[in-house]
């Protein structure tokens, strides 16, 4: 009789574990498409059988096993968090581009092309009032587009220090929600079981929203928490405890152009800079293009910044050029004076405060040279369209240098546009690679990796032969 | 066909080959793996005629710019199975170090 008690209370025992495991596959399909979570499976356990000491064996569920692959879900953090460095480079540096026509047929190329053009004719015509009056309005239309490039440019910036202010609010969000689902794992912890399914999936969807944003690493605790910290090793959550970042936008103390647009920094909870810290991520694609590729143009406190250089370098030399020369051939005539004026209280305002001498008229011209020559000046700034023997900046005539600014920012955009194109493919892969191993178990991983490491390294080296025969090629062909 | 026309149409086949591996390449399954190879392997075999007919000095217009595609097309495919290499090989040692952890769960 006891038998049929012992049979009846397994059968009984058995059927509860399929209910909870039946349960566990209908939370799993509730959540297929809930961010973060991880499918969940109940892990039986057979019960000792001995009935002279009353254990009637059959199975009993001991807790969830989670089919996350934490490595692989690491890599697609890490693969994230290389695209937000691209997808922010690439937004960024395509914004600055669109100041700059590739074409050269609008803007300052092509308001510097005119009023060179202008000196020329006026060389031909050095008395002419008409050719002296067309040089000051091209002149004028110059320093019209060097003036808007520089505050549209500046408007970039300022709308990018925004963005990393942001960017820093946004982590600093995640890591509180992530302190939050630290405190609340802890609470709820078992020893030895899984952590609960919900909390883990936010966990680890907000792990991914920051991969997106900053480049960290984190470690797991035994009970399911996180411990996050960026990859140069500042904390940003260490169990319940949040250690929030902040953004600061200032010109460094001693710097030799103090009123210079400002380097942005990011600082960690006791304010020290922790800026270089921050590789990767939407973060630091937007330091990168701010504090490398908008303060190589607009100059920071270091540096002039290449626009500045172009307005200060032309002025001076088209200023040099008339100030050393004379109005007319006369005797006793007056000398010439400057066309371009610019604040020279800091090497980073050039470009924004360039402007046309509003002292100057067609009377104020000098055409003639320190040697009498009539149109002797005027010829020497003629000359500036295609020679640097009376003046350019940094061995190139202006037209040449201002291409080359050109050139840099549209060569930013399109290497930040082909690697993010790229990077996008590696995280679709990433993703499923990350899914692939999370459907398999151990096992089959251990048997699998073999067989597809063999394949990958095949193929690698095929792509060697292919890349060598095709740059011998290139090399060959004229 | 002239050696100029004959490089291009190489180079085109081995494009070609290169955006069918890039398009079966896939690292979950033994089968994609096989399919991009076998499409890599077509294209060396177009780049070495390729490198021959080059090598009669022909100068082509285009020839070196098709050239440079098919060398970008080459580097993001590098890119995506050095990309699995490195994944798996950190899986490897993950597994390797999670061994002690597995046995006893088996045990």
């Amino acid at each position: 009789m006891s038998n049929v008690f012992a049979t009846l209370s397994t059968a009984g025992q058995s059927l509860g574990v399929f209910q909870d495991a039946l349960t566990t596959v209908q939370n799993n399909i509730s959540n297929s498409n809930t961010p973060g979570y991880a499918s969940q499976s109940v892990n039986f356990v057979t019960q000792p059988l001995d009935l002279l000491s009353g254990l009637v064996g059959g199975v009993a569920a001991k807790g969830l096993h989670s089919a996350r692959d934490e490595y692989a879900e690491e890599e697609v953090r890490r693969q994230l968090s290389t695209l937000g460095i691209y997808e922010s480079q690439a937004s960024a540096t395509s914004t600055i581009a669109s100041n700059f026509d590739p074409s050269g047929n609008t803007g300052v190329p092509a308001a510097l092309n005119q009023l060179l053009n202008s000196f020329s004719a006026w060389s031909l015509d050095p008395n002419s009032d008409s050719t002296k009056q067309q040089v000051l309005g091209d002149a004028s239309s110059l320093a019209t587009t060097v003036h808007q490039l520089a505050a549209s440019l500046t408007n970039n910036d300022q709308d990018l220090q925004g963005q990393i202010a942001g960017a820093v609010q946004q982590v600093n969000q995640l890591t509180s929600q992530i302190q939050q689902l630290n405190l609340a794992i802890g609470q709820t912890a078992s020893p030895g079981q899984a952590p609960d399914p919900g909390l883990d999936a936010q966990l680890h969807s907000d792990l991914q929203q920051l991969s997106e944003l900053v480049d960290f690493s984190q470690v797991f605790q035994p009970n399911g928490t996180v411990t996050v910290v960026l990859s140069g090793g500042s904390p940003l959550v260490v169990g319940d405890q949040q250690f929030a970042l902040s953004a600061n936008a200032a010109v460094p103390a001693g710097s030799a152009n103090p009123g210079a647009p400002p380097t942005m920094s990011v600082l960690d909870s006791n304010g020290n800079n922790i800026t270089s810290q921050i590789t990767g991520g939407k973060l630091g694609g937007l330091l990168d293009v701010h504090n490398r590729v908008m303060a190589s143009i607009l100059g920071d406190g270091s540096q002039a910044g290449s626009l500045n250089l172009f307005a200060k370098s032309l002025a001076d030399t088209v200023n040099g050029i008339l100030q050393s020369g004379t109005v007319s051939v006369n005797a006793g005539a007056a000398n010439g004076q400057a066309l371009f004026t610019y604040d020279n209280t800091d090497a980073t305002h050039a470009a924004a405060s360039f402007a046309i001498n509003s002292n100057l008229t067609t009377a104020g011209l000098a055409p003639v040279d320190s040697s009498g020559n009539a149109n002797g000046n005027a010829l020497k700034l003629a000359s500036l369209a295609n020679s640097i023997t009376n003046g350019g900046v940094g061995g190139q005539t202006f037209a040449a240098y201002f291409g080359q600014i050109a050139q840099f920012v549209g060569n930013q955009n399109s290497t930040a546009t082909t690697n993010q194109n790229t990077q996008q493919q590696i995280v679709t892969q990433a993703e499923s690679l990350r899914d692939h191993a999370s459907a398999v178990s151990l096992d089959a991983q251990a048997i699998q990796l073999q067989q597809f490491q063999k394949s990958y390294e095949a193929t690698a080296k095929l792509i060697t032969v292919l890349n060598s025969v095709t740059e011998t090629t290139i090399n060959m062909v004229q | 066909m002239t050696a100029g026309a004959g490089l291009l149409a190489h180079i085109a086949q081995a494009e070609g080959h290169v955006r069918n591996a890039r398009r079966s390449w896939d690292p979950t399954k033994s089968e994609g793996c096989e399919q991009c190879a076998e499409h890599l392997r077509k294209a060396v075999e177009f780049m070495l005629f390729a490198r021959q007919a080059a090598a009669g000095g022909t100068a082509l217009p285009g020839a070196k710019a098709q050239l440079t595609r098919l060398h970008h097309e080459v580097e993001v495919l590098s890119r995506l199975v050095d990309s699995a290499i490195a994944f798996s090989r950190g899986l490897a040692l993950r597994l390797i170090s999670e061994e002690p952890v597995h046995a006893e769960l088996k045990g």
